[in-house]
Order: C-alpha cells, then sequence, then structure tokens
C-alpha cells in the first residue's frame, strides 16, 4: 500500500500542480516543494517500511507487482536525491520559460514513473513503468516546442519505445522459458528444463532486449536520441534525463540479467562477449564525440553516453566486482553529471552562452559555480577521492581479475583513454573560465553568480558525489547482501 | 427465436427504405428502438445458450439455410451487438447534415441483421450467402456520398469482395460435398475422401476468398481506398463487422470446417503464415508513410488483422484464443481511434495529420481518449491490446516454429510501427511545433456529447478488459478448446 502511494502521490499531486496557480501564472512554488517533500518522505518509509504489492493481475503469471529490495532501495535513493535538487533549482531557471506550471507538472509525474521502475517486482511491471517513464518525461524534452524541440522529443519518444518493445521480445521468452513464480530472483529464475534445446533462441532474444533496454542508456547502437534530446530540452531537464531516467535502462538490465535470467545463463556467452564489445565501444566514441563537440549541452550529453555504458561494462562483466563499480558510479555519475547540467543550465540562464568557446573568464562571474563544475568534472574524470574513482577502479579491477583473454585487458585501456579524454573535454573549460589569459578583457566581467535556489543543489549534488568517493566502500557494505545473493 | 435478432433489423431496415421518414428525430428513434431490440434478443438467445439447430428453409439435397448458436458465434454476435446501437448514436450526429439519410440509415440497420446472420449461420453455405448480402447492403454505404471517390471506392470494393467470395465458394462447396453438408462441427468435418493435396489447394482458395474482406496481402487494397466512406461507416463496418466477418469466416473455414489437425504441418498452413506475417509488417509500414488519418488507420486495421489470422493459422487452441482475442479487443480498439477520428473530422472539417497540430488544447477529451487508445493497440499494459499481444506471443512460442518465431518478431516490429504512427498524432495533437499550431484563435469545440459518450464507453471498456481479462479470456478458453 505505501508503495502504491509513493507512486501515485507525485502523479496525482503532478496533475493538481497545473492547476494550482502561483505568482505570474507560473506553478505554486509552495505548493511544488510541498509535493517534492511529501514525496521523499513517503519514499523514505517505503525503504524502510515497504511490503510487497500485487496491484493487477492480468494473467495467472502476468502480474503487476510492487516490492522493495536492496537494489530497488538504492536506486530509489538516487531518484529522490536528483528530482528533490533538480527542482529547487527549476523553480529559478524555469522563470524565463514559458508554460511552467505544464513542465512542473510532468515534472512530477515523471518523478511517480520513475519511483515506479523502482518498485517494480517483475519483468512485465519493469517493462510497463519503463514505458510510463519514457512518455512522461517527453513532454520535459520538448518543452520548448521549438521544431527542434518537437523533432528531437518524438526522436526520444520512438527510440525509447522500439527500446522497449526490443526490452519485451526478452521478457516474454525469459517468462516463456520459466515456470511459475515470475518474482525476482537473485541468481535468475529460469527452468532449465524448459530451456533445453532452446539456449541458442533464449540467448538471442535476451542480447535483443539488453540492446533494447540499453537504449534508455544510450549504448551503441541505439544512443542516436540522447545528443539530440539534450540541447533543447531546458537545463533542469537535461539533468534528470541525463542523471536519472537513463538509470532507469540500468536497472532494468540489472533486473533482466541478474535477477531473471541469473548471471551464470550469461557467463562466457557470446552475449556476455558482445554486451562487452558494444559497451566498450560506447565508452570510446561517447568520449572521443564529446571531445570534438562545441556546444556545451552536446558535449555533456556525448558524455553521458560515454558514463553510462562504464555501467554497462561492470554490469557486461557479470561478476561482484563489476556490479558493485556499476552501481557505485551509477550514483556518482547521477549526481556529478546532474550538477554539471545545471551548471550548463546556469550559463544559458545568466549569460546566454552555450558554446564552450564563449566561457572564458566565467569563473570571475560566477565562482561558486565554477567551482561546481571543476568538483563535479574531477569526478568524471576518476580522481580520488571523488566517487567516479572509485567506481572506475572497481570495474577495471574486476575485469582484470576474470581471467577473458583480450577481453580482461581491453576494460582498464578503454577506461583509461576515455579518462583522459574526459579530462580533455572538461578541464580546459574550466581553466579558461578561471583564467582567461591576459589578452582577455577581465574588466568588462560583471558579477553574474546566480542565487541559493540554483547554487545549493549543486553544491548538494557535488557533496554526494563526494560522499560516494569517501564513503563508497561504505555504501558497498549497507547494500552488502545484495552480492551475497547474486555470487 | 434467434431468427428474430437476426430478421428485424433486416426488416426493419429494408421498411425504412420505403416508408421516406422525413423528420430526423422520428428516424433516429426508430433505428435505435430496432437496434435496441435486436441486441436484446441477440443477448437473450447468447444466455439461453441452447444448441439446438433451427432449419429456416430447405432447398434440395440437403442444402438448408440453418443457424446454431455456439460459443464462437456468440463472441462475434455479442461484440456486435453491444456496439451496433451505440455507434448509431454517434452516427446521428455525426451524419445530422448529410444528404439521403434515409436510405443511409436503413442500409446501416440491415447490415446489423446481416452481420447477425453471418454469426448465428449452422453452416458453410448459409454463412456464404449471409456473406454476400453483407457486402451488398454495405456497398450504398461505402459510396454514401456519391462523389468521384465514393463511387470508385465502392466499385473496387464490390469487385474485390465479390471476387474473393466466389474464389472462397469453391472451398463452401467441395466442404459442403464431402464433409458433412457443411455444418459446423468443431475439429473439422471433412472425410479423408478426396486427395489431399487438392483439398489443401481449396482451402487456400477459401482461406484468400474470405481473406479478401480480412485484407490480407495482396488483397487488401479496398480497405484504405474505403476510409472515404462516413466515419459511421468505416468505424463500425471497416472496423468490427465486414473485416471481422472475413476473420470470422476464415475461424469457421479452418476450425470447424477442415479442422485444425488436417491442416496442421501443410504447406497450405505455412502458405497462409507467410502471407500473414508479411501483412502485419506490411500493413503497419504502410500506415506510417499515409498521411491521411482515417486511411492511417484503415492501414493499420489490415495489419491488425492479421495479427488475428497468424494466432487462427497457428493451429493450436492457444492461436486460436490468441485470435479471438485480438479480435474481440482490436474491434473495441479500433472502434474508439475511428470514432476520435471522425470527431476531429466533423469538428474541423479536416482530414490529414498535419491538420491535426495544436488541436489537444481544443478537443482534449478526444485526443485523451485517442492516446488510450493508442497506447492499446501498441500493447501497453493496462489496456487491453496488450492481453491480447502477450496470448499470441505465448502461442508463437509454444508453436516454437521458425515461422511462428518470426510472426513474434513481426508483430513486435508492427507494435512499434504503431507507436509511431498512432503516437506521433497525439504529440502533434498536444505539443504542436511553434508556428504550427494551426487553430490558435479559432472557434473550435470539444465534440458533441453524443459523440463523446460511445467513444468514452469504448475507451472505459479498454481499460476494464486490460485489467479484468480474466473472465473473457477464460471463457475463449473453453470455445477454442472445442468445448462451446
Amino acid at each position: 500500500m505505501l508503495l502504491i502511494c509513493t507512486v501515485l502521490f507525485p502523479i496525482i499531486a503532478g496533475i493538481l500542480v497545473a492547476s494550482v496557480k502561483g505568482k505570474e501564472g507560473r506553478a505554486n512554488r509552495s505548493f511544488c516543494t510541498a509535493v517534492t517533500l511529501i514525496t521523499d518522505l513517503l519514499g523514505m518509509l517505503s525503504v524502510f517500511f515497504g511490503k510487497t504489492v500485487t496491484v493487477l493481475s492480468f494473467s495467472e503469471n502476468v502480474t503487476m507487482t510492487f516490492s522493495l529490495d536492496t537494489i530497488g532501495k538504492y536506486f530509489m535513493v538516487a531518484v529522490m536525491i536528483l528530482y528533490t535538487a533538480v527542482s529547487f533549482y527549476a523553480f529559478e531557471y524555469m522563470k524565463a520559460e514559458e508554460r511552467d506550471p505544464v513542465f512542473f507538472a510532468f515534472y512530477y509525474v515523471s518523478f511517480g514513473a520513475l519511483l515506479s521502475v523502482c518498485e517494480a517486482g517483475n519483468l512485465v511491471t519493469v517493462y510497463f513503468c519503463f514505458e510510463m517513464a519514457t512518455l512522461t518525461s517527453v513532454p520535459l524534452v520538448l518543452h520548448e516546442m521549438t521544431k527542434e524541440a518537437v523533432s528531437a522529443g518524438l526522436k526520444y519518444l520512438f527510440y525509447s519505445i522500439g527500446g522497449a518493445l526490443m526490452g519485451l521480445l526478452g521478457v516474454f521468452f525469459v517468462y516463456f522459458y520459466s515456470s511459475a513464480g515470475k518474482e525476482f530472483v537473485p541468481g535468475g529464475f529460469l527452468d532449465m528444463n524448459k530451456v533445453a534445446g532452446h539456449e541458442g533462441l533464449l540467448l538471442a532474444m535476451i542480447f535483443v532486449a539488453i540492446v533494447g533496454f540499453g537504449t534508455k542508456a544510450g549504448m551503441y547502437p541505439m544512443h542516436g536520441w540522447l545528443p539530440t534530446a539534450h540541447p533543447v530540452a531546458p537545463a533542469p531537464a537535461s539533468a534528470l534525463l541525463s542523471g536519472i531516467i537513463a538509470k532507469a535502462g540500468i536497472i532494468a538490465v540489472i533486473r533482466l540479467v541478474f535477477y531473471s535470467v541469473g548471471a551464470g545463463f550469461l557467463r562466457g556467452t557470446w552475449v556476455q562477449y558482445a554486451w562487452m564489445s558494444l559497451a566498450m565501444l560506447t565508452i570510446f566514441m561517447g568520449s572521443m564525440m564529446a571531445f570534438l563537440e562545441k556546444n556545451l549541452k552536446k558535449r555533456l550529453a556525448y558524455s553521458t553516453i560515454s558514463q553510462i555504458s562504464y555501467i554497462m561494462l561492470g554490469l557486461s562483466l557479470l561478476s561482484e566486482g563489476g556490479l558493485e563499480g556499476g552501481l557505485l558510479h551509477l550514483l556518482s555519475h547521477a549526481s556529478s553529471k546532474g550538477c554539471l547540467f545545471l551548471t550548463a543550465g546556469v550559463f544559458i540562464y545568466k549569460l546566454g552562452k552555450r558554446d564552450v568557446a564563449d566561457l572564458k573568464g566565467v569563473g570571475k562571474q560566477m565562482p561558486v559555480t565554477m567551482w561546481c563544475f571543476m568538483i563535479a568534472s574531477l569526478s568524471l574524470v576518476g580522481i580520488p577521492p571523488m566517487g567516479g574513482f572509485l567506481s572506475k577502479w572497481y570495474i577495471a579491477s574486476a575485469a582484470v581479475g576474470d581471467g577473458m583473454g583480450v577481453f580482461s585487458v581491453l576494460p582498464p585501456v578503454i577506461l583509461l583513454v576515455s579518462a583522459l579524454l574526459t579530462a580533455g573535454y572538461l578541464f580546459p573549460v574550466a581553466i579558461d573560465a578561471f583564467f582567461p589569459g591576459k589578452d582577455f578583457d577581465v574588466s568588462s566581467l560583471k558579477k553574474a553568480e546566480p542565487n541559493a535556489l540554483m547554487t545549493v543543489p549543486m553544491i548538494a549534488l557535488c557533496i554526494v558525489a563526494l560522499i560516494v568517493g569517501v564513503f563508497g566502500n561504505g555504501i558497498l557494505s549497507l547494500l552488502g547482501n545484495v552480492f551475497t545473493k547474486l555470487f | 427465436m434467434m431468427l428474430l435478432p437476426i430478421f428485424i433489423p433486416v426488416l426493419g431496415g429494408f421498411a425504412m427504405l420505403f416508408l421516406h421518414i422525413k423528420d430526423d428525430r422520428t428516424r433516429n428513434i426508430y433505428s435505435e428502438c430496432v437496434a435496441l431490440a435486436a441486441t436484446f434478443l441477440t443477448w437473450v438467445v447468447l444466455l439461453a445458450g441452447n444448441r439446438d439447430m433451427i432449419t429456416v428453409y430447405s432447398f434440395t439435397r440437403g442444402f438448408a439455410v440453418c443457424f446454431k448458436t455456439d460459443g464462437l458465434s456468440s463472441l462475434f454476435a455479442g461484440m456486435v451487438s453491444v456496439m451496433w446501437p451505440l455507434v448509431l448514436l454517434y452516427s446521428f450526429e455525426y451524419m445530422k447534415d448529410a444528404k439521403r439519410k434515409n436510405g443511409f440509415f436503413a442500409f446501416y440497420v440491415m447490415t446489423y441483421g446481416i452481420t447477425l446472420g453471418i454469426a448465428f449461420a449452422a453452416d458453410l453455405l448459409t454463412m456464404y450467402v449471409f456473406y454476400e448480402m453483407l457486402t451488398l447492403v454495405t456497398i450504398p454505404l461505402v459510396s454514401h456520398y456519391q462523389d468521384h471517390d465514393g463511387m470508385y471506392a465502392g466499385r473496387q470494393y464490390a469487385a474485390y469482395v465479390i471476387g474473393g467470395a466466389s474464389l472462397a465458394f469453391i472451398a463452401v462447396v467441395m466442404v459442403t460435398l464431402y464433409g458433412n453438408g457443411g455444418s459446423f462441427l468443431y475439429g473439422g468435418t471433412l472425410s479423408g475422401v478426396l486427395n489431399k493435396d487438392l483439398m489443401l489447394l481449396i482451402y487456400l482458395f477459401g482461406f484468400f476468398g474470405f481473406g479478401v474482406k480480412a485484407a490480407v496481402f495482396p488483397l487488401f487494397a479496398w480497405l484504405p481506398k474505403a476510409a472515404v466512406a462516413p466515419t459511421p461507416v468505416t468505424a463500425l463496418l471497416h472496423a468490427v463487422a465486414v473485416v471481422n466477418s472475413g476473420v470470422f469466416a476464415i475461424m469457421r473455414l479452418t476450425y470447424y470446417s477442415y479442422g485444425p489437425e488436417y491442416l496442421a504441418g501443410t504447406w497450405a498452413q505455412k502458405i497462409a503464415l507467410v502471407a500473414v506475417e508479411f501483412t502485419v509488417v506490411f500493413g503497419a509500414a504502410m500506415a506510417l508513410r499515409e498521411r491521411h488519418f482515417k486511411r492511417r488507420l484503415a492501414y493499420s486495421t489490415v495489419s491488425n488483422l492479421s495479427y488475428m489470422l497468424f494466432g487462427v493459422m497457428l493451429l493450436t487452441p492457444d492461436g486460436f484464443l490468441g485470435g479471438m482475442a485480438h479480435m474481440l479487443f482490436h474491434s473495441i480498439i479500433k472502434m474508439s481511434l475511428f470514432l476520435c477520428a471522425g470527431a476531429f473530422m466533423h469538428v474541423t472539417g479536416n482530414e490529414y495529420i498535419y491538420e491535426t497540430n495544436g488541436v489537444g488544447k481544443r478537443m482534449p477529451v478526444t485526443f485523451a481518449f485517442y492516446t488510450l487508445g493508442a497506447l492499446s493497440l501498441t500493447g501497453v499494459p493496462l489496456f487491453c491490446g496488450f492481453v491480447s499481444k502477450w496470448k499470441l506471443f505465448t502461442a508463437g512460442a509454444e508453436a516454437g516454429t521458425p515461422l511462428a518465431v518470426t510472426g513474434i518478431v513481426c508483430l513486435l516490429i508492427a507494435a512499434f510501427l504503431c507507436a509511431v504512427y498512432t503516437l506521433s498524432v497525439s504529440v502533434r495533437a498536444f505539443f504542436p511545433m511553434q508556428g504550427k499550431d494551426r487553430y490558435p484563435g479559432k472557434k473550435i469545440e470539444e465534440a458533441d456529447l453524443r459523440m463523446l459518450v460511445p467513444i468514452g464507453f469504448f475507451a472505459v471498456l479498454n481499460i476494464v478488459f486490460g485489467v479484468f481479462s480474466a473472465p473473457v479470456m477464460n471463457f475463449l478458453q473453453s470455445v477454442a478448446q472445442g468445448l462451446r
């Protein structure tokens, strides 16, 4: 019951947000704050007290069930952190945009949808909530309703639906080759008697599903929507999209691979190697494209494509270390990339600047913002003590330790190359911002630091990224029973 | 008893041709009463559960016009009888400014009775007679506007469907001669007298002949053309009655005349499956290309009819179940989609997809219902489209043959295309690109209540069956296993 309320409340409240008017026809900020805080409260209550509940039964085997296990709780906390921090930032940012109430309405409805993905108790529920998350976040992307925004929104919609249907194919075959009880079981619930003789077909379908769910995660070849969607979405929406909505793909893949099929079924098969290859290709390609890109938000979008495939790489190792690294990177990337998109939004909101080349000297105009940019970049590149370092370390060492021949050596190399490229596409921005060079006319710059509504969320997200790095092992031990059950 | 629901609308409608009722209100009330009477009587018949055969008229040599109620006829009759009075209500508003309404409603009501005749037919010959009558009585409806497009569409419809039925007639004759007088019996009635390959060839004549109404490639072309008919015609006839008669006829031929065991594993089944799987993807792809709103939905129907036939041609009880479930659920969904499209056309006078930009703000209820239908057609859980699709997947996986698994993949591809060709309209309606909103200051109002109530009813049914599908599915399962 608690789980259902946690999902329904923000959805219903979100619809109401569109009607409760505040100043100048914008959404009522106090009402929105209340909605955010109550949802967070419900979420935390669910984490501690939530019980499994079957909402609907489509047939004997196919039900819509919500339940929260440790992984679900972890995701839920990540979702709540992102949505809460960005909501306050959005209060300020959306002043420059039109149709403010519509934006906040879909903001909260998509909050509910994302929470439902975390709470999904079986694969069909995951599929349904995944589709709902897509549908409710499309309006966020196309909010500005320019030709580019609507096209980008449609591209996102159709890529995501296509990916979800590919995922459904895998979900169906997993259900078909299992016996009663489709709830998630660590290690999988396939009925090996039924599978016998059909392994080839099942493996192919699972691979299709991984690529399909990987659409949300921006894994090649389904990454095309990401770089188009981010530049046109309002900055808070981009922060959410890269920060947490993309991670819905990750949770779907985790549920499929570790809790339905079982890592053992895939280990050593062509599916694992193909998955690893796609992840590594994406990591390299994303970093490379980011390096070459001039528009800051598009650069960050390519960076997201690359970084989320770090997580996919970690998952594809099908080992404890890989999963640990992947889960840590999830929270670390969510917070640091969220923060970076918020800073990009500040540059647009305060100065109207979208391209990297225009950001010379910005550090003097808004030092707090630029410092957040710098710290978040450190995390993304993977410099200790930030979160990004610990997660990459886990993934790289898991790969090396697995003894998979060339597939043991490639991951650390790719991760290193990507780290260098990441430094290359982030650090110069910060350096030019703080030290624009002696030819630059510093006296013409005016102070433009944004107000607390914007700076506090950015600082908060940086702190989260730092916590992941410093207390990463602590977080992993909190998640401990996940690893003991799976491996 | 079963004859009453068939002949009341036929005679009542026929009478309208001579009564020449001038007053709209009188005519509307008369038509609605006839339809409601037929519906009421149909349900009395269905609930009574009498399984006896009634012979109306006997030709020589054992050919007779006879009727019987069984599980499959209950499904078709039940479905059609619920929808007709509602769409009639919708059409009163839609056609209020049209010409020659008397003839329109006369034929519309007669079609109801004849469709019930197909549902209750006890043997292949009776079904064939009513099948042909259905064609004849719907030609004037297709051509109603009597403009160039309408007449051409009507002629093409006539040519295709009568041609198809003639092809199927060969199968009708053969089965009647060699299969227990053509009476329908679950599991088939053929004795192994004739050369099997010849009988299979004749089966395919029947399949493709009846498949014209079911819009199987390459005989589908009449359906998108017929989209020029008034919306009540396209909605009810071309989403429900006429096209489902084609599917129904194939179901009768396959499960009740030839029998699944006779056909399983044969080359005839394989050819049928290939044609059907191709149509699934082809229809969806053509829908994507199409820019006329109703024609797009017509191509979508082409695709979805082949979902049903895919289930049927798997020749397993689960496949039959999936086919029947999709027949029911697709009718509900497509009905609501066509009615929404019709409401849009009626209110704005526009027909093309690009003319829906921004209309969602003015007709939010209509397009909200449209979006629900779109989600259901794509197969999102919570809606009935998911239930039938999942059943079709299950049936395909259980059959396990390469063709069956290919069919599952085809269904998924079509589902993706469906999402694109339906949801793109929703996005255009509610989120038009800047500068492309077609209706900024204009006076466009939400559709009239007489249109919204039927649309709303079907949308609610959509969700009800999506969430509580067990009773229906259990009933259909017993039909599929030959227990009813």
